[in-house]
């Protein structure tokens, strides 16, 4: 949903930069007919959700060809159900997303899309409660919005678990690993949702939006936001990157059978890239 | 059912013995106990680090005993295996996995295509 879960594409190698980019077309393939809609959404986080099942099933894809109307151009993608699975995660996350804004925003588009993409989120065979967990869980990270809870951690934890649950009830996935992979899955999402936090900050400082930061750091209408920013940076790398260690931590112990080339770039390198990028505010991640 | 080192590195079984090596000490690295202070997984880790261990005294066990066989092997293998002798890292080494993985083969392929192109009345190559 985010898109800060990445490969540093100049370090990886041409091999795995076309199969991540397959995957990449596999997932918006697997979306179907809702594609045409939530392609402007598709983020990276899915193709890494998709990345990691089939590499710790083991499992070597074989590409196919098919014409991409929104590309205009021929396109080698992925099939399997991992990347199924990941797909219609994705547009379950999106609606809730989409329903989201439309609650705080009232953004007429965005009611609009919601509209359309309702029909195409059906069910998810593998795991049926899902859907209620997430529902609990994002009522209890929007009550922590509501009554503004002056605390980094709560909500960041909350995001966790969301994101954790995507990971439970997977099949054909060893217990040991299933542990290992809802640790990593947690401390993922505490990360992306500080990181979020941390990018979002000017904005919701102007807006006067729920901002953990902003609330954890006593932050003054007073004060310039940018100093604000300065002076809280120190912090805010040092909590992130403790995260990346845990995230670390966990993934060192899953045990990745192909296309591990890809995730070690993303895990090892791109985090901490990305980590690096919103910290200092670039829109890129070019160095000059 | 135990693993085998090469399952657990996830390495294939020709891997030479100094790679084994370095990829060993990484993962020793990886999954030391140590590291996992105050974490949850440190279980997982422990028993990760041990049958690791276990596995590597396997293979070096095993090593041993093919080693007065192998010093032999290998003398031989390195010199009568191709007529190139260059040394070439393992990153570098070509995937066999194209159609035209040796000399013979590609010349075959060209052959082929080259008559194909005169039974449709086009030339590809020339000389043939």
């Amino acid at each position: 949903m985010f898109g800060y879960v990445k490969p540093v594409k100049s370090e990886l190698k041409l091999r795995e930069l076309n199969e991540f980019k397959a995957f990449y077309c596999g997932v918006c393939t697997s979306l179907q007919r809702a594609r045409y809609l939530a392609k402007i959404f598709l983020s990276y986080d899915s193709i890494f959700f998709a990345l990691l099942l089939t590499s710790l099933k083991g499992r070597t894809l074989s590409y196919r060809k098919r014409f991409c109307e929104i590309e205009f151009r021929k396109v080698a993608y992925f099939e399997s159900d991992d990347i199924t699975l990941a797909a219609t995660n994705f547009i379950l996350l999106l609606k809730y997303k989409l329903l989201d804004d439309v609650k705080d925003e009232k953004n007429f588009v965005k009611m609009v899309l919601l509209s359309i993409l309702r029909k195409f989120a059906g069910e998810n065979p593998h795991n049926p409660h899902l859907e209620e967990r997430l529902k609990g869980l994002l009522t209890e990270l929007g009550n922590l919005e509501r009554y503004q809870v002056p605390s980094i951690d709560q909500p960041t934890n909350i995001f966790g678990e969301i994101v954790a649950i995507f990971f439970q009830n997977l099949e054909d996935i060893s217990p040991e690993q299933k542990v290992v992979l809802v640790n990593l899955a947690k401390h993922l999402g505490r990360w992306i949702y500080a990181l979020d936090a941390f990018d979002d900050l000017g904005k919701d400082a102007q807006k006067h939006n729920y901002n953990p930061f902003l609330l954890e750091f006593k932050y003054e209408e007073s004060t310039d936001i940018r100093q604000f920013i300065d002076k809280i940076r120190p912090q805010v790398r040092e909590y992130l990157f403790k995260i990346l260690d845990d995230v670390i931590l966990a993934y060192n112990l899953l045990e990745l059978k192909t296309y591990k080339g890809i995730l070690d770039n993303i895990v090892y390198i791109g985090l901490f890239e990305e980590t690096e990028r919103v910290l200092s505010r670039r829109r890129t991640c070019k160095r000059a | 059912m135990k693993r085998s080192i090469f399952e657990l590195l996830n390495i294939p079984l020709d891997t030479p013995h100094v790679e084994i090596e370095i990829l060993y000490k990484e993962y020793l690295e990886k999954y030391n106990p140590k590291r996992y202070e105050n974490s949850e997984l440190k279980p997982i880790a422990m028993a990760k680090y041990n049958e690791l261990i276990e596995a590597y005294e396997a293979y070096k066990k095993q090593l041993e005993g093919d080693n007065a066989l192998n010093a032999a092997m290998d003398n031989e293998l390195i010199y009568s295996y191709t007529s190139l002798r260059g040394y070439r890292p393992g990153y570098y080494y070509r995937r066999h996995d194209g159609c035209c993985d040796d000399i013979c083969q590609c010349i075959g392929c060209m052959w082929v295509t080259d008559t194909c192109c005169e039974c449709m009345g086009g030339d590809c190559i020339s000389c043939m």
